[in-house]
C-alpha cells in the first residue's frame, strides 16, 4: 500500500488544496482554516466510502454533500458569515473531474457507448452531491429561516 | 438617526446588490439583501426581481421610482460578499451619512485580502494538489502546479476582454493539454491523465454549478437555468481547450 492510498494523506492534501481554493476565491482569511477544514472532512468521508465499499460512488457524493453542508451551516453560525464562504471551497474537491475528463476522452476516440456511460456517472455524482446539500439546507432553512419564508410572502396579502 | 429620502435609499441598496452580483453571489441572497436593506430603513414595500446579470429595484410607495443596475463582469469573490453581509447586518444601527456610505460601498471592491500573485501561485497549487488526489506523483505535481501558474497568468491577463469565462478556460485547457502531452511523451514515467484532472481543477466551472443548483432550491428557476447553460459552455470551452491538443497529437501520431 503506497501513501498516495492512505485516508490521511487524501484528509491532508484535500485540506491544502481547499485553503488555496479559498484563496482563489479570495476567501476572507478568518474563515480560511474552517473552509479548509469542512472540504477535508467532506472529501474524506467521500473517499472512505467510495473506496472500502464497491460501487458506492452514489451514496459515497451524497454524504460528500451532507457533510460539507452541516459543517458550513455550523461554522457560518459561529462565525456570522453567510454559507457560501464555506462551501464554494469546499465543494470543489468533490466536483467530478475525472469524470468528465473520461467522457470526453470516450467521445474523442469516437467511442461513444463507453463516453455516454461516463457521462451518466459524472451526471450522477454530481447530482448526488446536491442533493446532499439540499438536504442539509433544507433541515437548516426549518430551524432557522421560517421567519424570512412568512416575510417574504407578505406582498400579497395586501 | 439620519433620514434618507427613497431615492437614497434605494441608491445603496441597489449599489450594495450590484457588488453581490460581481461577486458571483447567489441571486436569492441579492434578493433578500436588497429588501433587507430597503426595509429597514422605512421602505416596506419594495420589490426586487434580480436575474444574474440585471438588478430591478422597485419602491412600491406613491411616487414610485425603479432602479436598475447591470452587471458586466462577474467572478468569484467570497470577501465582498461577506463585507457587504457585514454591512446589511449592520445597517439598521449604522448613523453614516448618505455620501459616505455610498463611499464606502465604492471602496469595496477595490479592496483585496490578498496581493496579486498569491492567485496564481495557488491556481498552481490546486492544480498540484488536485493531480495526487487523482493518483500523480511528485513529478506529476510539479508539471501540473506549472499548468496552473500559467493558467493563472493568463487568466489574470485576459480579465479585462469581452467573453473572458470562456477565454480563460479555453487557454487553461490548451495549456494543460500541452504540458501533459508533451511531458508524457519526453518520459515513459509521466502518465498525462492525472496531469490534465488537476490542471483543468482551477477553471472547473463547479461553483456556477452550485449556485445554479441553490437559485432552483430558492424557487429562482429563471436564475438556475442562467447559470446552468453558462457553467455547462464554460465547461464546454475548457473541454474543447484539451480536446483540441489531443486531437491535434492524433494527427501528428500520437496516441491518447
Amino acid at each position: 500500500m503506497s501513501i498516495n492510498d492512505t485516508l490521511l494523506f487524501h484528509f491532508v492534501v484535500s485540506y491544502f488544496a481547499t485553503a488555496a481554493f479559498g484563496i482563489v476565491f479570495y476567501a476572507p482569511p478568518r474563515t480560511l482554516p474552517f473552509s479548509a477544514l469542512t472540504g477535508a472532512c467532506g472529501y474524506s468521508a467521500y473517499y472512505f466510502i467510495s473506496k472500502n465499499y464497491a460501487d458506492t460512488d452514489i451514496l459515497a457524493c451524497v454524504v460528500g454533500g451532507i457533510v460539507i453542508a452541516f459543517m458550513s451551516e455550523m461554522f457560518s453560525h459561529i462565525q456570522k458569515t453567510p454559507v457560501t464562504a464555506y462551501e464554494m471551497p469546499a465543494i470543489m474537491p468533490l466536483v467530478p473531474g475525472i469524470g468528465l475528463y473520461r467522457t470526453m476522452i470516450s467521445f474523442l476516440e469516437k467511442n461513444s457507448a463507453e463516453g455516454l456511460n461516463h457521462l451518466f456517472e459524472t451526471i450522477m455524482s454530481a447530482g448526488s452531491i446536491a442533493i446532499g446539500l439540499i438536504l442539509t439546507e433544507a433541515a437548516a432553512q426549518i430551524y432557522f429561516r421560517e421567519k424570512y419564508r412568512k416575510k417574504r410572502n407578505r406582498h400579497h396579502d395586501e | 438617526m439620519q433620514n434618507f429620502t427613497d431615492h437614497e435609499i434605494l441608491n445603496i441598496s441597489a449599489r450594495a446588490g450590484n457588488i453581490l452580483l460581481n461577486s458571483n453571489a447567489e441571486t436569492y441572497r441579492v434578493e433578500e439583501t436588497c429588501q433587507y436593506i430597503c426595509e429597514t430603513k422605512g421602505l416596506k414595500f419594495a420589490e426586487a426581481f434580480v436575474l444574474p446579470t440585471v438588478i430591478i429595484l422597485t419602491s412600491n410607495t406613491e411616487g414610485e421610482q425603479t432602479k436598475i443596475r447591470k452587471s458586466y463582469d462577474r467572478s468569484v469573490n467570497i470577501y465582498n460578499i461577506c463585507k457587504i453581509n457585514d454591512f446589511s447586518r449592520g445597517f439598521k444601527n449604522d448613523t453614516r451619512s448618505y455620501t459616505e456610505m455610498m463611499e464606502y460601498l465604492k471602496a469595496i471592491p477595490q479592496k483585496k485580502p490578498y496581493p496579486d500573485f498569491l492567485y496564481f501561485v495557488m491556481c498552481g497549487f490546486v492544480s498540484g494538489s488536485f493531480t495526487l488526489l487523482a493518483g500523480g506523483t511528485v513529478y506529476d505535481f510539479i508539471l501540473s502546479y506549472v499548468c496552473g501558474l500559467l493558467s493563472g497568468l493568463i487568466a489574470s491577463y485576459v480579465r479585462h476582454l469581452p467573453a473572458n469565462t470562456f477565454l480563460k478556460s479555453f487557454f487553461a485547457g490548451i495549456i494543460t493539454g500541452t504540458i501533459a502531452l508533451t511531458a508524457s511523451s519526453l518520459s515513459p514515467k509521466i502518465f498525462y491523465e492525472p496531469i490534465i484532472v488537476g490542471g483543468m481543477k482551477p477553471f472547473f466551472p463547479g461553483i456556477a454549478i452550485l449556485s445554479a443548483l441553490r437559485d432552483y432550491l430558492a424557487g429562482e428557476a429563471a436564475s438556475g437555468t442562467t447559470r446552468l447553460a453558462e457553467s455547462l459552455l464554460v465547461g464546454g470551452s475548457l473541454g474543447v481547450g484539451v480536446a483540441l491538443v489531443l486531437r491535434i497529437n492524433m494527427l501528428l501520431g500520437g496516441s491518447v
